[in-house]
């Protein structure tokens, strides 16, 4: 894991597995999601429970939105937060039930 | 560098603007159909068993294949970036579709963003870190495409999927 920091600000980071991804053993990552309203905008704050790979929002119903980051990995210990436009006429209570989180993990575990 | 690409297959809910519930088989008649590419598949499938663990799904197949097709074209760019004396630009193709496909573009038909064009906003970041991997060294760069020099501070660290830091370090870069 590398960081690119200038003062307190984390301008980018890189997860760099030493095998190939298929062999990493990943577990569910169980990733939390703090979802909130802010005027026009909604915002996600992320957190994994273990390293998360390649992470996946989707709005049900929504799929022109245009997150500010998507397929980004996700350690342990870090926060990422993602925003994007609240699709017209939505609430936060309709942007919480028809948010979609979905890692690496998923794809070969099916949960 | 132009016109370098890797197919993927366009979102999930354009796949099914085009893909009934029946045909929702990547080899399918309608699939191969919206599938242009003469080894498109083969080259897809077999990339993707390379980087990952089959899919379980449909909807898990049309989700690796656009992460492979970022990773590749992020694969492709940080190196070249990385060697700005040789390669200094890089354009992939493409940027979108004509109709609903699968295709190398980073925009699909209707306009949705694969994951190739959010992994393009971080490769083609103005001062990018990329991870070299020559084993057993790996090396971290810093490409700075800034007029300006850039300065920061780039951290290390060596850790278990779990999060448990192994080793760590810290350095501060000077980036022309």
């Amino acid at each position: 894991m590398t960081e690119l920091r200038q003062g307190d600000e984390r301008v980018s980071f890189s997860v760099h597995p030493f095998v190939p991804t298929k062999h990493l053993d990943l577990v569910d990552p169980k990733l939390v999601v703090d979802v909130r309203e802010d005027g026009e905008q909604l915002s996600f704050q992320l957190t994994s429970q273990s390293l998360a790979r390649f992470v996946e929002l989707k709005l049900d119903g929504a799929p022109e939105v245009v997150f500010s980051d998507k397929y980004f990995d996700l350690p342990v210990g870090r926060t990422v937060v993602v925003t994007c436009p609240l699709p017209e006429k939505w609430t936060e209570t309709r942007a919480k039930d028809a948010l979609r989180v979905y890692s690496l993990y998923a794809s070969f575990a099916g949960k | 560098m132009s016109e370098f690409g890797f197919q993927a297959f366009p979102t999930m809910e354009t796949v099914e603007s085009y893909a009934a519930l029946e045909d929702r088989n990547p080899i399918s008649y309608i699939m191969e159909h919206h599938q242009r590419g003469r080894h498109g598949n083969g080259l897809i499938i077999a990339q993707m068993t390379d980087a990952f663990r089959m899919p379980v799904s449909f909807t898990c197949w049309i989700y690796l294949s656009l992460v492979l097709q970022a990773e590749g074209i992020r694969y492709g760019v940080e190196h070249w970036r990385r060697h700005m004396n040789r390669v200094s630009g890089t354009l992939y193709w493409q940027l979108d579709d004509c109709w609903p496909v699968a295709s190398w573009s980073s925009i699909d038909y209707f306009g949705r963003w694969k994951a190739l064009h959010y992994a393009a906003q971080r490769f083609y970041a103005p001062v990018l870190l990329s991870v070299e991997d020559n084993p057993p060294v790996v090396d971290i760069h810093i490409s700075n495409d800034l007029t300006e020099t850039w300065e920061g501070v780039v951290h290390w660290s060596l850790e278990t999927l779990a999060g448990e830091v192994v080793d760590s370090g810290e350095l501060p870069v000077t980036a022309a």
